[in-house]
């Protein structure tokens, strides 16, 4: 399957944008990573989608969970929010780091 | 289904317009939940690093911490599929029991992990290195 991205963000029929800013307003989201493990980032011209990627048939998608969420209401709040946008594509979720613990 | 970090062993499934994604959870992050538990310990916190079983003489002054017992502790997981092993080296206050201590951390750190990541705690090993006055 070829991949091809256009400066409108789209990549492979999905719209990377979009994606980002729904993974984002999850509130057990804090952030979108790069970096390892899954190195998830999206390339487009003259910009980069940290915390994205587009392959083949998977959405990857990198956060870093805010501290008191657990990975379970991750992992329903982003599926509800970034399934209707995968265009069919599975959407797999990596859970990078989490924010610091709160004080005692 | 939820695996661990390792993304060069994922486990895939065949395609089933119900099934939703891989969740990968990273090491860091069951580290960091292990490391919350020792903090929220009152009897029990970060130890100083150590060179051959001594604490290393003047270590403070390059910048190395010290024992402290409201710091977090140093510690690392290993994610094998959906089982979790945790290392940890803390400090114990003066002169509180060191099973009572280390048994209430595997706990917490046990439940925790469980109930915010799904993985199982295979094992939480804790080695003390050191007592704080």
């Amino acid at each position: 399957m070829s991949v091809q991205a256009t400066t409108d963000a789209t990549v492979d029929g999905v719209d990377v944008d979009k994606i980002a800013a729904a993974a984002q307003d999850c509130p057990a989201v804090d952030a979108l990573v790069e970096g390892p493990p899954a190195m998830a980032a999206t390339y487009l011209p003259r910009r980069r989608v940290t915390g994205i990627r587009i392959e083949d048939d998977v959405v990857t998608i990198q956060v870093r969970l805010r501290w008191g969420s657990t990975v379970g209401q991750l992992a329903q709040q982003v599926w509800a929010a970034v399934r209707p946008l995968a265009g069919g594509h599975r959407v797999d979720i990596v859970v990078a780091d989490i924010t610091g613990g709160t004080e005692r | 289904m939820v695996t661990g970090s390792r993304l060069e062993s994922p486990v895939r499934v065949l395609p089933d317009p119900d099934y939703l994604g891989d969740v990968i959870i990273s090491e860091r992050v069951v580290a960091k939940i292990a490391s919350q538990a020792v903090y929220e310990t009152p009897s029990a916190g970060a130890a100083a690093p150590r060179l051959f079983g001594s604490v290393a003489p003047g270590a403070g002054h390059m910048g190395i911490r010290s024992s402290d017992l409201a710091a977090r502790p140093k510690t690392s997981a290993q994610i094998d599929s959906s089982v979790v092993y945790v290392d940890m080296a803390i400090s114990v206050r003066w002169p509180e029991s060191l099973a009572d201590v280390t048994e209430r951390i595997r706990d917490t750190v046990e439940d925790r992990i469980k109930a915010w990541t799904g993985l199982t705690v295979a094992r939480v090993r804790i080695s003390v290195t050191d007592l704080v006055a």
